[in-house]
C-alpha cells in the first residue's frame, strides 16, 4: 500500500493532501461514494497514481488470503467420501452407482433374508412343540410369519408394536428420517427430541428383521431404563442368540430388532406426510 | 449446494478461527441447513452465512483449540493440499497480520473476499449496521495492507 502520508503534497500543500490513505482506502474499497474525491481524481495524476497503487496493493492482499487459506480440492466436497457420513441420511436422493447397489443388496438383503426365514422356521417349531398358535397349523404360521417379516422389509414398515409405545421406559425419544443402511448401519437423522438429549443422528444396527425404508418417518426410542429390563426382560431376544437357539430355549422371536449402541432400541415408523412437529410420545 | 458452497464455508470457518475440526464444522453447518425451515429467498444468504458464523462460534466455545490461528494458518498448505489455481504461499507477514485480527474483523473479511457477499449481507449475516461493517473492512484491509508494505511488497499495478 502506500505511505500513510504523501510527503510531497504535505509540504507542497496541493489538493491532493486533502484526501489521505485513509479516506483512499474507503473508496478503493468502495465503502463510500466520494464526490470530491472523484472530481480531484480528474485533475491530479498524483493522486490517481496513488489510488492505483492503493488498488494494486488491495490486489496484492486478496491473492496472499487466498494463498493463506487455499480453497480445498475438489474431491474434498465429494459427498461419498467417509468424512460426510453424518450427512448422508440428509442426502437420500443421489442414486449409488449400480455396482454398489447391487454389493448394498448382497450385504444387506442376503442376510436379513436369511434371518427373517430363519425366524419364521424357529417360530413355527416353538408354536409345533408347545402347541400354541390356536387353530392355525405351525405351516401355515410359519408360512404367514415369514410373509409379514418379508412385507416388513419390503414396505419398510416396524410391526414390533407389542414391545413398544412404553416411552417411558427409554431414556431417549426422537422423531427421526431414516437414511441408508450400511454394513448393517442404518443412518437416521434427528429431526426432532421428545425426550432425552440426542445428536443429530442416530446409527441404529439392524440385528433382525430389516432396515427402514430410506427417506421414511419413525419414532425412536433408545436406551432402555432400568424399568423396561427388568419389566420386559424377554421382550427382546439377546443379540448374539441365533432365533434357531432362542426357539430351542422356547424365547419369544420377534424381528425387526434394533440395537442402538449395544442396547435395544424400539423403532416405530410413523405414516408417511406426519408432521415431526406434531410428534407426541404415547 | 453442498458442492459449490461447502468450500467457501470451510474457509469461513478457517479463518473465523474459533474452530480446529474443520470438517465436523462444515457437517454440523450443513446438518443444520438440511434441518432447517428454509427462509425466503432474498435472506436466504444472510441466513446461510448468519448460521456458518454462529456455528464456528459455537464450536469455539464448546471446543478450546489446541493451536493458535497462526499456528494453522502455518501449517495450511502441508495438511489441506491447494486447489491448482491457488497463488504462492501466502507472506509469513500477512498471515500474522491475518492472525492478530479481531474474530469480527477476520468474519467481514472472511464474507467478503471468500463468499463474495455485498456489504449489506454482511451486515445481515453478523446482525450489525451497514456503518459498522464498513468500518471493520477498512480497518481489516487497512492493517493487512499495512503488513505487507511493512515488509516492502507491494501489488502489481497493471
Amino acid at each position: 500500500m502506500a505511505p500513510l502520508t504523501d510527503g510531497t503534497n504535505e509540504m507542497t500543500g496541493t489538493p491532493g493532501e486533502r484526501f489521505d490513505d485513509d479516506r483512499l482506502l474507503a473508496y478503493a474499497l468502495q465503502l463510500a461514494a466520494d464526490a470530491e474525491l472523484e472530481q480531484a481524481l480528474a485533475t491530479d495524476a498524483a493522486l490517481r497514481e496513488r489510488l492505483l497503487a492503493m488498488r494494486a496493493d488491495l490486489g496484492a492482499v486478496e491473492d496472499q488470503m487466498r494463498a493463506a487459506v487455499p480453497a480445498p480440492e475438489e474431491s474434498w466436497a465429494d459427498l461419498s467420501a467417509a468424512r460426510w457420513d453424518g450427512l448422508r441420511p440428509y442426502v437420500t436422493n443421489r442414486p449409488a452407482p449400480a455396482r454398489r447397489r447391487r454389493r448394498l443388496g448382497l450385504r444387506v438383503l442376503a442376510p436379513v433374508v436369511g434371518v427373517a426365514a430363519a425366524a419364521a422356521l424357529a417360530v413355527g417349531l416353538v408354536l409345533s412343540q408347545t402347541g400354541g398358535g390356536g387353530s392355525t397349523s405351525s405351516g401355515e404360521f410359519s408360512a404367514n410369519s415369514s410373509a409379514h417379516v418379508a412385507s416388513s422389509t419390503a414396505a419398510g414398515l416396524v410391526k414390533n408394536a407389542d414391545s413398544v409405545a412404553d416411552a417411558a421406559a427409554y431414556q431417549t425419544a426422537v422423531v427421526a428420517r431414516a437414511g441408508a443402511v450400511r454394513s448393517g448401519v442404518q443412518d437416521f437423522a434427528v429431526l426432532r427430541t421428545l425426550k432425552g438429549a440426542a445428536g443429530h443422528s442416530v446409527q441404529l444396527s439392524v440385528e433382525v428383521g430389516g432396515a427402514l425404508k430410506q427417506g421414511a418417518l419413525a419414532l425412536l426410542l433408545l436406551t432402555p431404563t432400568d424399568k423396561l429390563q427388568t419389566v420386559a426382560p424377554a421382550a427382546v431376544p439377546a443379540p448374539s442368540a441365533s432365533p434357531s437357539a432362542s426357539a430351542a430355549q422356547g424365547a419369544p422371536v420377534r424381528a425387526p430388532l434394533f440395537l442402538y449402541k449395544g442396547t435395544t432400541a424400539t423403532v416405530q415408523q410413523l405414516p408417511a406426510g406426519t408432521d415431526p412437529q406434531a410428534v407426541t410420545l404415547p | 449446494m453442498f458442492r459449490r458452497y461447502a468450500p467457501r464455508v470451510r474457509q469461513i470457518l478457517f479463518l473465523q478461527g474459533y474452530c480446529e475440526e474443520l470438517d465436523d464444522a462444515v457437517q454440523d453447518v450443513f446438518i443444520k441447513v438440511y434441518r432447517a425451515q428454509l427462509p425466503p429467498e432474498e435472506t436466504f444468504l444472510a441466513w446461510f452465512y448468519k448460521l456458518i458464523l454462529n456455528a464456528g462460534r459455537d464450536a469455539g466455545r464448546r471446543h478450546k483449540t489446541r493451536t493458535s490461528l497462526a499456528e494453522r494458518l502455518e501449517a495450511q498448505a502441508p495438511t489441506l493440499p491447494a486447489a491448482a489455481e491457488a497463488p504462492r504461499a501466502a507472506d509469513p507477514a500477512l498471515r500474522a497480520a491475518l492472525a492478530d485480527l479481531a474474530p469480527e474483523l477476520r468474519e467481514v473479511v472472511a464474507l467478503r473476499f471468500f463468499a463474495d457477499l455485498p456489504l449489506e449481507q454482511i451486515a445481515a449475516s453478523q446482525d450489525v449496521p451497514l456503518g459498522t461493517v464498513k468500518s471493520r473492512l477498512h480497518t481489516a484491509m487497512g492493517r493487512l495492507s499495512g503488513s505487507l508494505t511493512e515488509r516492502g511488497i507491494h501489488g502489481s499495478a497493471d
